[in-house]
């Protein structure tokens, strides 16, 4: 006969049997994890990269643009190097781990570049769009990071697309866009972005706003019963530091937030620089991996970031101080479209499109070519002397060699390629 | 009896012929002073000037023919090999132009050499007069034979030209005074040669002779790939610093930069898949 339920006392819950341990849980049993003795589950660039950092002090001077000095190695100065880190303009395969700092020799490119950059700091952004060029490994991405550095120097927003393969090769996840501007949108990429900007320019957000912003609540699953609580920043009141803090924590959509930020910086009077490294993706790829509801390939300015990008090469929209700069990159196969936009070659009416994109190319023509050359023998004697002076070269015996014969040696061999200089001091090859 | 018209009426013409002709002409054209002779037939016997006519080289088969004829004569005479050491004879080239031309095989030349060393290794003192004008017909003029050694020298433009092969690869090398710059079909060294080995390669020459800062290096190359024309262009630095250079010649032996390698891809055999490789033995 049912008499009901009896309560349950903690006397009773003193008696009930010892919960049984799981047979996977090894730990529970006393089971000690072994060591699996030295290395690591990272292959050898990111272990490289990351853990044989070196540790003594440097004596270099830093490269400010006040004091720029040909054919000298310099640190990048301290008060930008965290924020290029953030930003992502040391890339793994330049061998940074091998000095205590990143460094790079003042060139010529240098020396120009901090002329346009002085320029540019009174100037609206149609001024100054460059596109940077130059064969494979000659360092663009070293003489835009430089750019980056002096530009932090001078207190100016720095806007960086480190990688812009991330919008073309289908690795971030894509949707429909809720914005006019584009057709798709890329959460995971702009995430990153946006949490990267907020790090690495946090000193020069204080930008009071000149419109308002919403923040939807985003509850999860279990929490979506009870009023929705709208987050706003209000124009005036708060500053743009004050939105994006918010951004990097925030779990929902940022496409909003990442052009409400642009249109915040076109507005305000503080210079900002708007830098895309491997912009060749665009012009190899113009049809992206990513594919639509009938499955067909999406062009690339369909996205929100990309066409972003466009516009503001294009002149439509605009910073008033700054500028915008992209680099090529050399593991793009060349395409016809930016060396026509560019006036290097002459349009071909029946190249193929995978040759020549003639839309792209006719936005490429506002751009303004900026060519890196190769090393020349003095700069490369600069860069041997440092290395020497560093220890790294460990393939020869440095004690012997005669260094003029020797910066001939490397120079020949490397054709002032500064990449090829630097992987024939440091790596041994059979 | 049609028999006997025919006879009797070609020795009326016979007759009649013999008593035409003088006796003096024929004397003075040479001829046989036999009166039983035909002159007009005479005339018109075309004799050949050397008894190898019907051969297919005649000039090299009558050359052949008098130095075996002298050789047969001189068998038995004693005579040493190592004599011919500083002998020039003619090259093929250059017997070409005097046997045959274009009928002329390397064999046959092959041959006539063989003839040469043979005769000219007898000894000197037992050599007469006809076999040494023999053999000098054959042999290269004194002043000649040092210009025969053409010393490649640098163009007008100081530039020294040379060409090195490796397999299927071919290449023109321009090296000219300079700072050490290297263009390779219009590209930099680095982007043509990505590979550091090939690229080790290049520079031997120069590093061997301590000279990369010193010349600029200017290559057209093709054919094979690019370990190939690496190859290939070393060689060809290595002669071309050679022309600036002669004293650098036996250093770059002794680095093993002047050999050229003859190593090229073996042809495939009858019955194997590849060169040597075996198809599958079965044992049924």
């Amino acid at each position: 006969m049912f008499r009901g339920i009896r309560a349950l006392h903690t006397s009773a819950a003193s008696l009930a049997e010892k919960k049984v341990s799981l047979s996977f849980r090894k730990e529970a049993k006393g089971f000690v994890r072994r060591s699996k003795g030295p290395g690591n589950h990272k292959n050898f660039i990111n272990v490289s990269s990351t853990t044989l950092l070196k540790k003594s002090e440097s004596q270099l001077p830093d490269l400010k643009p006040q004091t720029l000095t040909k054919n000298v190695v310099t640190n990048f100065p301290n008060d930008s190097v965290k924020a290029l880190h953030h930003l992502g303009s040391f890339r793994k395969g330049q061998f940074n781990e091998a000095f205590p700092r990143p460094v790079s020799l003042v060139r010529d490119v240098t020396i120009r570049l901090e002329q346009i950059l002085k320029k540019a700091l009174t100037t609206d952004s149609t001024n100054t769009r460059i596109a940077i060029v130059g064969e494979s490994g000659v360092g663009k991405t070293t003489t835009l990071a430089q750019f980056q550095s002096m530009a932090k120097s001078h207190k100016a927003i720095v806007f960086a697309i480190n990688n812009a393969d991330n919008f073309v090769d289908g690795s971030s996840d894509f949707g429909p866009s809720a914005l006019d501007t584009a057709e798709y949108r890329q959460p995971m990429v702009t995430r990153k972005l946006i949490k990267k900007f907020f790090k690495a320019n946090k000193d020069e957000l204080n930008i009071p706003l000149t419109e308002d912003i919403k923040f939807a609540t985003v509850k999860s699953f279990g929490e979506r019963k009870g009023k929705q609580q709208d987050l706003a920043f209000k124009a005036k009141e708060n500053t743009l530091f004050d939105v994006l803090n918010h951004a990097v924590h925030y779990r929902g959509d940022l496409s909003h937030c990442l052009h409400f930020t642009f249109a915040q910086l076109s507005a305000s009077n503080v210079p900002v620089f708007l830098t895309v490294d491997n912009f060749t993706a665009f012009t190899q790829n113009p049809i992206t991996a990513y594919r639509n509801t009938k499955n067909n390939r999406i062009y690339f300015d369909r996205f929100e970031i990309p066409s972003l990008i466009l516009s503001y090469i294009r002149g439509d929209a605009k910073f008033n101080k700054g500028g915008v700069i992209v680099s090529s990159s050399g593991k793009h196969k060349s395409n016809d479209t930016l060396s026509v936009a560019l006036g290097d070659k002459i349009y071909e009416p029946y190249a193929k499109f995978g040759d020549f994109d003639p839309k792209f190319a006719a936005t490429l023509q506002s751009l303004e070519k900026f060519e890196v050359p190769s090393l020349n023998k003095e700069e490369v004697g600069s860069l041997l002397q440092y290395y020497l002076d560093q220890g790294i070269i460990h393939n020869e015996k440095t004690d012997e060699i005669n260094f003029e014969s020797y910066r001939d040696n490397k120079f020949f061999y490397s054709s002032g390629n500064p990449r090829e200089l630097l992987r024939s001091c440091t790596l041994n090859y059979y | 009896m049609s028999r006997t018209f025919a006879s009797i009426r070609r020795f009326s013409t016979v007759m009649r012929l013999l008593q035409q002709r003088p006796p003096a002409a024929a004397q003075r054209q040479g001829r046989s002073q036999n009166p039983n002779t035909i002159p007009e037939l005479e005339v018109k016997r075309i004799i050949p000037a050397l008894p190898t006519f019907y051969s297919s080289n005649p000039l090299h088969d009558q050359n052949v023919q008098d130095l075996t004829k002298a050789l047969r004569k001189h068998v038995s005479f004693p005579y040493d090999l190592s004599r011919n050491a500083t002998v020039k004879w003619f090259n093929f080239e250059q017997y070409k132009q005097v046997a045959g031309g274009s009928r002329l095989k390397v064999i046959q030349h092959q041959e006539l050499l063989k003839l040469l060393n043979r005769l000219s290794a007898i000894d000197p003192q037992l050599q007469n007069d006809d076999l040494v004008a023999l053999l000098n017909k054959f042999k290269v003029a004194e002043s000649a034979q040092n210009s025969r050694l053409e010393v490649p020298q640098l163009d007008a433009n100081g530039r020294a030209i040379a060409v090195g092969r490796r397999k299927a690869s071919s290449a023109k090398v321009y090296l000219v005074r300079g700072e050490g710059h290297v263009m390779i079909n219009n590209s930099p060294l680095v982007s043509y040669l990505p590979r550091s080995s090939d690229r080790l390669k290049v520079t031997y020459p120069l590093k061997v002779t301590d000279s990369e800062g010193k010349y600029n290096v200017f290559v057209k190359v093709r054919g094979g790939g690019l370990s190939g024309q690496a190859g290939a262009i070393s060689l060809g630095i290595s002669r071309a610093l050679v022309i600036h250079n002669p004293l650098l010649k036996s250093r770059l032996y002794k680095a093993g930069c002047m050999t050229r390698d003859h190593r090229v891809v073996e042809r495939k055999k009858p019955g194997k898949v590849k060169a040597r490789k075996s198809p599958t033995w079965v044992k049924r």
